[in-house]
Formats: structure tokens, sequence, C-alpha cells
């Protein structure tokens, strides 16, 4: 596990304050963590952008890709764009179910919102996703 | 008799354990020599695939009948089980803890795989989950459904419940009463009981942290510069501090102290973005790099939650707002912030494009290489012994330019001559 994150750039030091934030990423298999890493180049994500995502969110590493596909594929559904600016602001999000983003919009919507105007300031203020 | 007693006590057995295995169901209908042959045989064999002699005494103590396996039904036993999705060495793990999966005929345990599905789960989360907590195979469906319910009323939705135990699966091994109680101790901490949801939707884990360890955590923050109401402030935002040592937060304070804020500055901007304990410092330092080269240094004190955005979408704005002759600085610099939707409007230009056309990465790669350069080139200016090599190389290509030129002469004199 930690060779493979050492090749994209993380550190030692990183590596075991990722290990505190999620003891579960001891026991991932190369396999599993080249997965992920290319679920976030399918998202565009350059090298930079994994590292500081990954580093910044062990939790990831240890999310089903399943979930992660319905995540990601429901905000493009929803009208969110160029997920990899986006998740590198807040790497946290990919830690959230389809359902959740679902519900803060649908939420927003009732109180007058438009899904237009909600995603943009989504989008334009990631630490919004931190209310979800 | 004496021989089987003689062979649990060399492994070790006590005599009451040994009593208790023999005349269990299953195992008392054994002949002697037939219960003899099976415990030095099954005991071998258990050795030989990777348990140890502690774990084939706690399995057998748990689950008796493993002595009355043959080795043809446990190996067979282990291949279904790797034929759904674990692998040789997650099925030891696995019966270590819940030897009584030895019990279970491959038909319950797929059968319990589909009804788990069935309550939302994929069958990936099935296996994880039961390879982080076996004991998931001891519960009935209905116990799980009843677990599920009894969250509901708690204030979490179905949705969560699933959401959580693909995280933490032990909380279907927690009781309802033990949860409950973490609410109210936390509740005693000062968060409000929607904060304890919201908290443990995002962090399962926390229903793994004992109260004493939260309270110490509190106080170590405390002496880190944080009242308790911010730290049960910043907590509600980032759960996961609870998860980080101390020694590791002390050390991000010194890291971002390195990046030129001093400790009070470092605390501020920590109050208001408490995920920069969590970001890595490679991440922090792009950014603080970033906006320090564009004289923004102090955006990360008065204005830390704006750190969040992508540096690269702040280069591209910074970049264009530059070319169009407007100067970022400290008095606008909430231009760099604004929505997509506004900034189109008002510029006419989409994110893609904007990206496109000022690439930062493109940006850092040449600037590395400068630097590199820039580097090479101090480095030859500054190293005194590079230089003197330099003028030996020099001193030697004069020399021999010179050993050339009194040949050719005077090869040229003999011509003459």
């Amino acid at each position: 596990m930690e060779e493979i994150l050492k090749e994209i750039g993380i550190s030692e030091n990183t590596i075991s304050q990722m290990e505190e934030l999620c003891p579960n990423i001891k026991e991932l298999s190369k396999e599993e963590i080249e997965k992920k890493i290319e679920k976030l180049k399918e998202m565009k994500c350059d090298d930079i952008q994994v590292r500081n995502i990954i580093s910044s969110n062990a939790i990831y590493l240890d999310r089903s890709v399943t979930d992660v596909d319905k995540l990601i594929n429901t905000m493009k559904d929803l009208g969110f764009d160029n997920l990899n600016i986006l998740l590198d602001g807040n790497p946290y999000i990919l830690n959230l179910d389809d359902f959740e983003i679902k519900n803060y919009i649908t939420k927003r919507e009732e109180k007058g919102e438009l899904l237009e105007d909600i995603v943009d300031d989504m989008s334009a203020n990631p630490f919004l996703f931190e209310e979800i | 008799m004496e021989e089987l007693k003689k062979i649990f006590k060399e492994i070790g057995y006590t005599e009451e354990e040994m009593n208790e295995i023999i005349n269990e169901h299953g195992i008392k209908e054994l002949k002697l020599e037939t219960l003899l042959e099976n415990v030095k045989r099954n005991y071998s064999f258990f050795l030989s695939i990777g348990y140890s002699k502690e774990d084939i005494i706690k399995m057998t103590k748990t689950l008796p009948q493993i002595y009355g396996l043959s080795i043809d039904n446990i190996k067979q036993k282990i291949e279904d089980i790797e034929k759904l999705g674990y692998s040789k060495e997650e099925v030891i793990k696995m019966t270590k803890s819940l030897p009584q999966i030895y019990g279970l005929s491959i038909y319950t345990i797929k059968q319990k795989i589909e009804d788990i599905e069935k309550l939302g789960y994929s069958k990936e989360d099935v296996i994880k989950m039961t390879k982080n907590s076996p004991t998931i195979y001891g519960l009935s469906i209905d116990n799980i459904k009843q677990k599920i319910e009894d969250m509901e009323k708690l204030g979490y939705s179905k949705e969560d419940v699933i959401k959580m135990t693909k995280t933490l699966p032990k909380i279907y091994s927690y009781s309802i009463d033990n949860i409950k109680q973490k609410i109210e101790d936390m509740e005693k901490l000062g968060y409000r009981k929607e904060d304890v949801i919201k908290m443990t939707k995002t962090l399962p884990a926390m229903y793994n942290y004992s109260i004493d360890n939260i309270k110490q955590k509190i106080e170590d923050m405390e002496k880190l510069g944080y009242s308790q109401e911010e730290v049960i402030k910043m907590t509600k935002t980032l759960p996961a501090i609870y998860c980080l040592s101390i020694d590791n937060m002390k050390q991000k304070i010194e890291d971002m102290e390195k990046l030129g804020y001093n400790r009070e500055e470092v605390i501020k901007m920590t109050k208001t973005l408490p995920q920069i304990y969590s970001y890595s410092i490679d991440n922090i330092k792009q950014k603080i790099e970033f906006y320090d080269s564009i004289g923004l240094h102090s955006l990360a004190i008065i204005d830390a939650k704006q750190l969040m955005q992508s540096t690269n979408l702040s280069y591209a704005r910074y970049m264009y707002y530059k070319d169009i002759g407007i100067n970022i600085d400290e008095t606008n610099y909430r231009k760099l912030f604004i929505g997509q939707k506004k900034f189109k409007q008002q510029y006419g230009i989409t994110k893609e494009e904007l990206l496109a056309k000022y690439d930062y990465q493109e940006y850092m790669r040449k600037k590395n290489t400068q630097d590199l350069g820039k580097e090479v080139v101090d480095v030859l200016e500054n190293t005194e012994y590079l230089g003197d090599t330099e003028e030996t190389i020099c001193a030697h290509e004069k020399n021999e330019k010179s050993v050339r030129e009194d040949e050719t002469r005077q090869s040229s004199e003999n011509q003459s001559k």
C-alpha cells in the first residue's frame, strides 16, 4: 500500500497521518488503490490533483467503487462539471453518497432555489458540501 | 482416554476445557480413537494453513465440532467461501474471529449475503463488511433489520444506516443502549443531538471512541490554544479531528508556521477551516505558495475557507483578470471566488475555456524548469570548486589551443624552409 502511495508523491509522514484517519487503508491491496487512482484520472485529475485528493482524504480509498461511481454519475446528472477542480478543492465530497447530495439539493429546491443556481453555488463554494 | 488427555494437554488445553470439548454435541458421539485421530489430524492441518496454536485452542473452545470435521470438509468449506469473493487468508482471519463459520453450510452463507443485499447493500459491500466484522454472519437478518429500525428512531434514515455500516459494520454488534449512551455523553460535552447524528454519519468510527478518549482530545486541543467551544465547533465540521493524534496536529501547526504564519494565525485559520488538519501539507503548501506569489499571503488568515478552491481555478482566473487589466489584491480578491455563472455572464468565458487557456500545471512545469535552470546557474556561480574546475578547463583548452597554434606555425615555417 505504502509503495503505491509513495509512487504518486505522498510522503511517509503524510501516509502515517492518512493511516491515523483511516486505519482500514493498511489492509488495502495495490489493485484497490490503483482502481481509485484510475477513477480520479477518469475525471481528468492530473497527477498533482490525484496526490492532493488522496493524501487529504484517506477515507476515499476505503470506499466501494460502486458507491463512488453512483456519486459521480449523480453529480454529473445534476449538472456539476469540472469535477477534478471541485474535488481538488474539497476532496471530502468523495465520502458522500449520491442520496446525500440529492437530499441536500431537494431541500434547497423546496425553498425556491433553482437546481442550476444551487449547483453553481456549491461549485463556487466547495465548503458548502460540509453542510450535507 | 489417557492418550487423549495427553494430546489435549500437549496442545495447551486445561482438563476442564478438554472435558467441555469432548462432552459437546457432535463430539461426544465419536469413538475415543476416532476423536484422538481427528484432534491430531485437524490440529496439524490448521497449523499447516496458517492458524497458530492459540487460534486453534480458541476456535475449538468456541466450536468443538471443528474436531468432528474431516480435512476434505474443511478444505471444501474454505474453497467454497473463497469462491464468494474472499482470499484464503481472509477466510482464515474471519474464522479466527468467528469459528462458527465452519459450522455454517455454504447455502446458509450465500442466503445471508442475499438477505443483506436486499437491505440495500451490494455483494461487494457485504463481502467487505464481513471481512471487517465476521460476526455479521452470526446475526440473524431480523436482528439486523431491528437494529436499522432502532437507529432510524434515533434520527438516522435507513440510507444513513446502510452507509454508516458499510464503513463500520461493527455498529450491528453494538447494543442500541450503548449507542444512545454515546449520544447522551456527547450532548453533555456541548453537542446537540442533531450534531452527533451528523458527525457520526460522516465518521461512524466516532462510535468506536470512548467518551474519555474524546474528552482527552478536547483537553489536548485546549492546550494548543482553542477553547472547548471552539473544539466543539471545529469537530462538528470535521469530526475526523478526533482520529488525529495530537502529535500530528502539532506537526501541522509547525508546518504551517514554516509557510510564514505565526501560531496565533494558524490557530485562527484552523478555526475557520478545520480541514487544514486533514489536508496533506503538500496540498496546503501548493495553495499557500500560489497565493504568496500573487501577494495574497494573508488570504489564509482573513478568509481561510477560500483556500478550498482548487489552485488551478484560482490561477486561471487570476491570469484572466491580469490579461484584461484587473489587478487582484486584498481589496478585490473575492473576484477570484465568484460563482461560475456570474463569471461567465460578466466575462463571457466558460470554466473549460478558462482552464484550457491558463493551464496551472503547464505554468508550474515551466516555472519548475526555470527554477531548475536558475538553480544550476546559481550553483555554478556560487560553488568555488566548480568555478575552479571551469577555470581549469578553460586554461587547459587555452593551453591546447596555443600548442596547436604553435604546431601549425612550426609546420608552415618548416614547409616554407
